[in-house]
């Protein structure tokens, strides 16, 4: 029990990179692609450890309906389900990718609809590679696995065509135009790692590591391209942090301050979230990464309570942001809705969802 | 289960369950986890197979607050304070008793006062009673899944003074039983990783004095090596993890009885328990995560009684332990490596007439523990106790009235203090109250019932500053706090039957049933509060029924529990279905000369091949067999 907990405590995360793959380079005279409306979210619910429970939910934005095992429904011949600890997904071109951590693959599905295309493992030679977190670019899919490799799967075949070497335990990841960003945490090793993998798009190798915070966790660039990475420290006494790293330079990142002793990040429009996935220092601070000052020390101004903010998702079309609450870790889960001023707008539970992480958006 | 020699089940004034080899002998198991399952209020969370984890919850208390006894030392285990009963191989255990809520017998160490429930498990101990004579065994047993087990025992009476006695016991099963898969059409597949090989081997010399002062002495060594196959994960069946264990202890007592009066009991034991867990494939610099622990422990017990008179007698105990702990891998130098020091001191009344019986104890604990690294834990004085009694109100009829009530409380474990990250100084124990109100009927002949015994009981329990592991406030960690207050409601229901209805034929059945509403009362504002507790069956039992004819005995056991939930929410995903077994065992005494008799044992287990699960996604094996041969000798 006790070291299943501490592997939960490994495994907590949330990401939603696939929209830095839609935003990489802005440049001021590009005009940004016009969205349409979301007509409902993906919400994916990771379960826990060994709990077989992973859940992909679906959430109508005009019945308020809410399917909470959307995957089973759209895959009745697949009763059985997605498997065990969903870390994390991403819609890239058409498809729907969902990172089965301790089942050992990734789940592609039509985003369309959520319909089964295909399973590609990530076992091998009698061991999981146990895959993290995803990021897109240049028609691949970049997945992150603790073993310490970065993967590229090629969205065509929908086959693993590269294994890219990095850092230590790899979590996080992030591209820009040229480059991916991946923090290494170590967070196996007795001391974690603090830095940051650099690999160059054109060559699908590392070119450098760059130092940030202890115990990296997640990367996000923003509209100049720099890079915000989060890190937990080492639980005890270094805190948490969020270094910047200068993305022209790639030079050694910068600490912001003890006032952002955050786990996680999330950007849009040069709005940094940061955030804590284990609560405790109030739910999700906002900050212009332009400007660099604080917008609001609270993102949410309405007194909305979340016990466990888990997940942060920005709708690109209308600013909205949704929070992915976890609550006790053992209960179904809550996604809220806030609009840009931090109101809350609606919320759903994602019954029978366990510990909800991610929400995409289906247009 | 109520022997029918035996009335401590229903004479006792707190619920003692009693397992004698008799029993045992009718009973499929290979270990004690496997035989307790048949008492009434326990729940044995068993992980499946012959390596699995088997550890033992009374009346829906929690593992840590079962004490277990080895010919009356209790294994002490301060890392994580659960004992993995699987462990303890049924071929030598001669009884295995429950105490529930007390200890009747008041000439005990303290620690046998210090738990909400104890197990006690003797072997034939190297003590013999006046007539017996050298004896030993010679066994093999061979099962399903690789299963092959040979072990043997002698004990000497070297002379009326002097005996001693030599076991040995050695296991090995591949283990990979196959099961209905969870995923796709459920096909059979194959649990991975679940081989053992275990070896016990005991020593154990006595020497009387004389009749009223018994110098005793064990020694007991195990070890064991065996794949962890870990909850069946969808679509990845690798499993490489491994545990060893190894066991060493020697204990010595000696119980003198100066007069009529004045009893003395003394103990040490000296104990050191090695732990290793290996994952080969552990994604960290090393490429592999090895923990490595060792405990130690030395223990000294001193008990006096004082009779009174005939029914009224009075008891003082003092036990001193010293428990450490420390690790030998890389996290050697963060690891905390506590060292505690236990002082126990309990005094005890008992009054015993023939229709009226009462009973009472106090303890008082002191604790106090140094660490080499990091804050400690503070130091803990607790007091706690019970009273318990029996009354038979009409001497015609033999129904009995008893009750008890105990406070009681299990001290923080090492891992709940110190382990990494998730460890909490700052812990206070784990507080249990137990209230109990029940009767005993033991009647004798009538038609041709030989024997009939059944107890009742009606209990309410409640947990107070339960150990669990929460996420902390402004970290981004857990840890164990004492959150949790669960309350308990429950009833026990036990009965024993002998019939002899013609000739040769003997019909002897044993019967359990228990009730238990488990609701989880910590926290008013969460969903789960006022649910049943995780995999605790609101219903459970056992049936047992042997017929034994001329030399043969055969017999039926069922084991039933109703559904349960696993953590999270009471709904149909985190549901465990409900399930019964139904296990078929043969003895043959088949050949028999004045020395030596033989036995053969056929047992076929789970014989309607149900797939169920204890613990949701550890698959518990399909039908299985076992065949073994005793040979049993005297001269």
């Amino acid at each position: 029990m006790k070291k299943d907990l501490f592997k939960l405590s490994l495994f907590i995360f949330t990401v939603l990179l696939a929209l830095q793959a839609c935003k990489k380079n802005t440049v001021i005279d590009t005009p940004t692609p016009v969205l349409s409306p979301a007509v409902g979210e993906y919400v994916l619910s990771e379960g826990g450890f060994g709990g077989n429970n992973t859940k992909l939910a679906y959430y109508v934005n005009s019945t308020a309906a809410v399917t909470g095992d959307f995957f089973v429904q759209q895959n009745p011949t697949m009763a059985s389900g997605l498997g065990d600890v969903g870390n994390d997904m991403i819609i890239y071109g058409s498809k729907l990718y969902i990172i089965m951590n301790n089942s050992g693959r990734v789940t592609v599905l039509n985003a369309s609809n959520a319909t089964f295309v295909k399973n590609i493992s990530f076992l091998s030679g009698g061991v999981n590679k146990l895959p993290r977190y995803a990021a897109a670019a240049r028609g691949k899919v970049y997945v992150t696995s603790t073993d310490g490799t970065v993967s590229a799967i090629d969205t065509t075949s929908l086959t693993i065509v590269k294994t890219i070497t990095v850092g230590a335990n790899p979590e996080g990841i992030a591209a820009s135009a040229d480059y991916l960003y991946i923090a290494n945490s170590g967070g196996y090793n007795p001391a974690p790692d603090s830095t940051v993998s650099l690999v160059d798009l054109n060559t699908e190798t590392e070119i450098k590591k760059i130092k940030v915070g202890v115990n990296p966790y997640r990367v996000a660039i923003n509209g100049a391209g720099n890079v915000y990475v989060s890190a937990y420290g080492n639980y005890t006494t270094i805190p948490a942090s969020i270094f910047v790293i200068n993305g022209t330079t790639n030079t050694n990142g910068t600490n912001l301050g003890s006032s952002f002793q955050y786990s996680n990040v999330r950007i849009f429009n040069n709005l940094a979230y940061f955030y804590n996935n284990y609560g405790g220092v109030g739910n999700c601070k906002l900050y212009n990464t332009a400007t660099g000052t604080v917008v609001r020390n609270e993102f949410i101004t309405d007194g909305t309570s979340i016990t466990t903010p888990y997940g942060l998702s920005i709708d690109e079309q209308n600013s909205d942001v949704y929070i992915a609450d976890a609550g006790n870790f053992v209960s179904a889960g809550k996604v809220y809705c806030f609009n840009s001023a931090g109101v809350l707008k609606f919320s759903f539970s994602v019954a029978p969802g366990v510990n909800p992480n991610n929400v995409l958006f289906k247009r | 289960m109520i022997s029918a020699k035996d009335l401590r089940a229903v004479n006792e004034p707190v619920p003692v369950q009693v397992l004698n080899k008799e029993i045992s002998n009718r009973i499929n198991s290979i270990s004690v986890a496997d035989a307790v399952k048949y008492f009434a209020g326990v729940h044995v969370k068993d992980y499946g197979g012959i390596g699995g984890l088997k550890t033992v919850s009374v009346r829906s208390l929690g593992a840590n607050h079962t004490g277990v006894s080895y010919d009356g030392f209790l294994l002490g285990d301060a890392q994580g304070g659960q004992t993995d009963l699987g462990k303890f191989s049924l071929d030598n255990i001669r009884e295995i008793s429950l105490y529930t809520g007390g200890n009747p017998e008041i000439l005990s160490p303290a620690r046998a006062f210090a738990s909400a429930s104890l197990l006690s498990l003797k072997t034939p101990d190297g003590i013999f009673e006046d007539k017996e004579k050298s004896d030993g065994t010679v066994q093999l047993k061979q099962g399903s899944f690789g299963y092959a087990s040979p072990a043997a025992s002698y004990r000497a009476r070297i002379n009326k003074k002097i005996q001693m006695s030599l076991g040995g016991f050695y296991e090995h099963a591949k283990g990979e039983y196959p099961f209905a898969s969870y995923v796709g059409n459920g096909a059979k597949e194959k649990r991975n990783n679940s081989d053992i090989r275990a070896f016990r081997g005991e020593y154990n010399a006595g020497y009387k004095l004389n009749d009223s002062s018994i110098i005793s002495f064990k020694t007991y060594y195990y070890h064991s090596k065996r794949g962890l196959p870990g909850a069946f994960v969808f679509y990845n069946t690798i499993a490489t993890q491994r545990l060893n264990d190894e066991n060493f202890f020697m204990q010595s007592s000696w119980r003198h009885k100066f007069n009529s009066k004045h009893s003395l009991l003394l103990r040490a034991k000296f104990s050191s328990d090695k732990s290793y867990y290996l994952d080969p494939s552990y994604p960290n610099s090393y490429g592999k995560l090895e923990n490595d622990f060792r405990q130690q422990e030395i223990y000294f017990s001193t008990a006096y009684q004082y009779r009174v008179s005939k029914a009224l007698a009075a008891s003082v105990s003092s036990d001193y332990f010293n428990s450490r702990l420390r690790r030998t891998d890389i996290f050697a130098a963060t690891f905390a490596t506590p060292i505690r020091n236990s002082f126990l001191n309990n005094i005890a009344v008992q009054y015993r007439k023939k229709y009226f019986e009462a009973a009472g104890n106090l303890l008082y604990t002191v604790l106090r523990e140094k660490v080499l690294t990091g804050n400690s834990a503070h130091d803990l004085h607790e007091p706690a106790g019970g009273f318990s009694f029996s009354i038979q109100p009409v001497k015609t009829l033999p129904l009995r009235l008893r009750g008890f009530y105990q406070y009681i409380f299990r001290a923080p474990t090492f891992n709940d203090l110190y382990y990494t990250n998730v460890g909490n100084t700052d812990l206070l124990p784990e507080r249990a109250e137990q209230y109990d109100l029940g009767f005993t009927v033991h009647a004798l002949s009538f038609n041709f019932i030989q024997s009939f015994e059944f107890t009742c009981d009606a209990y309410f329990n409640n947990v107070k500053d339960k150990i669990l592991a929460v996420p902390r406030q402004n970290l981004f960690q857990w840890s164990e706090q004492n959150i949790g207050k669960v309350n308990i409601k429950g009833t026990d229901i036990a009965a024993h039957f002998l019939f002899k209805p013609a000739g040769n034929f003997r019909v002897t059945s044993d019967l359990s049933y228990s009730f238990q509403q488990a609701l989880d009362i910590s926290d008013k504002s969460s969903t789960l509060y006022k649910t049943q507790l995780p995999y605790t069956p609101k219903h459970s039992g056992s049936a047992d029924i042997s017929i034994d004819f001329k030399r043969f005995r055969l017999s039926w056991n069922i084991l039933f529990s109703s559904y349960r939930y696993r953590s999270g929410d009471p709904i149909p995903e985190n549901l465990v279905q409900g399930f019964s077994t139904d296990d078929l065992s043969l003895n043959w005494l088949f050949r028999k000369t004045e020395s030596v008799n033989y036995k053969l044992i056929a047992e076929a287990n789970n014989i309607f091949n149900t797939q169920y699960e204890i613990i949701k996604y550890y698959p518990m094996p399909l039908f299985n067999y076992r065949i073994g041969i005793i040979a049993s000798f005297k001269k």
